[in-house]
């Protein structure tokens, strides 16, 4: 497997992580885009890896807001952080 | 000048608390969050980046506390972390001999959109975080959640283009394992 011209699952998972990153090769793009249409496994894992990554962005967003779950600061905190800034 | 003098408890009680969910959200540290919330606010009495009264108050702080996260995740990612064993390891997701996966992805059940209302699903999502090493926590968060460019993370960080990829590979594959686990399939059985 590893020596034929298909990649191994693992190359494949690599390959479509690195993509997010920077241009593939030409001969890179080919056979990784053969793969995928060979093993729906790997569909499986790109798709998946966008629906956390768009989870994560929107997690990054709703904490801001405080919805709907959070890690709030402590009253002890706000109170050191009031306290040091009124040192200036 | 008297609303000078008021101004530090007035941002406190107006902002500490959204700066410090922004904050521990990417830092996942309590500590460390009430730490750049803190440098925020003492940052911005002093005038340190010019308010500009073209920008609301809320966003002039929160560009200030990007710049403290970064700044502070670059102080604790030259921090030795004890995570060298586990960054070297291979995932475990393929088989050592073929590179097949050991358990194949299959398709998740249900929208994923349709869980941001959800809070258990949420809370997920923040056990996946946090169990992720140092390392990959940090690139995670400046990679993905701040959308900061690959260079500029390779730059910050001081670590390779090559020695970034390897990280937000294993990244991934970890968060997608993990919420595959305690989410979208528990216990093999068909997704809530």
């Amino acid at each position: 497997m590893t020596h034929s011209v298909i990649y191994p699952c693992r190359e494949a998972s690599r390959l479509t992580n690195l993509r997010r990153e920077q241009k593939l090769t030409l001969n890179q793009r080919i056979r990784l885009n053969l793969h995928l249409s060979l093993c729906s496994a790997c569909r499986a894992y790109q798709r998946q890896i966008t629906v956390i990554e768009n989870a994560f962005r929107l997690h990054a967003k709703q904490v801001e807001a405080a919805l709907p779950v959070s890690v709030e600061l402590s009253a002890a905190a706000t109170e050191r952080i009031r306290q040091r800034l009124r040192q200036g | 000048m008297a609303q000078n003098r008021t101004a530090p408890d007035r941002w406190v009680e107006a902002h500490a608390a959204a700066l410090f969910r922004y904050a521990v959200t990417r830092l996942r540290r309590r500590e460390d969050a009430e730490d750049v919330v803190q440098e925020t606010l003492l940052a911005a009495l002093k005038g340190e980046r010019g308010f500009r009264g073209d920008s609301a108050e809320r966003t002039w702080l929160i560009g200030i506390l990007r710049h403290k996260i970064v700044d502070r995740i670059r102080i604790l990612a030259r921090e030795p972390v004890g995570m060298a064993s586990t960054d070297d390891e291979d995932d475990g997701s393929w088989s050592a001999d073929t590179g097949l996966w050991l358990k194949p992805p299959r398709s998740w059940h249900g929208d994923p959109a349709a869980l941001s209302e959800n809070a258990e699903f949420w809370t997920k999502v923040r056990a996946c975080f946090a169990g992720l090493s140092e390392r990959h926590a940090q690139v995670f968060a400046l990679r993905v959640m701040d959308d900061m460019p690959a260079e500029e993370v390779c730059k910050q960080l001081g670590i390779s283009a090559t020695n970034l990829g390897v990280i937000l590979h294993r990244a991934r594959t970890r968060l997608r394992s993990c919420l595959e686990q305690t989410w979208f399939a528990p216990a093999g059985e068909d997704g809530p």
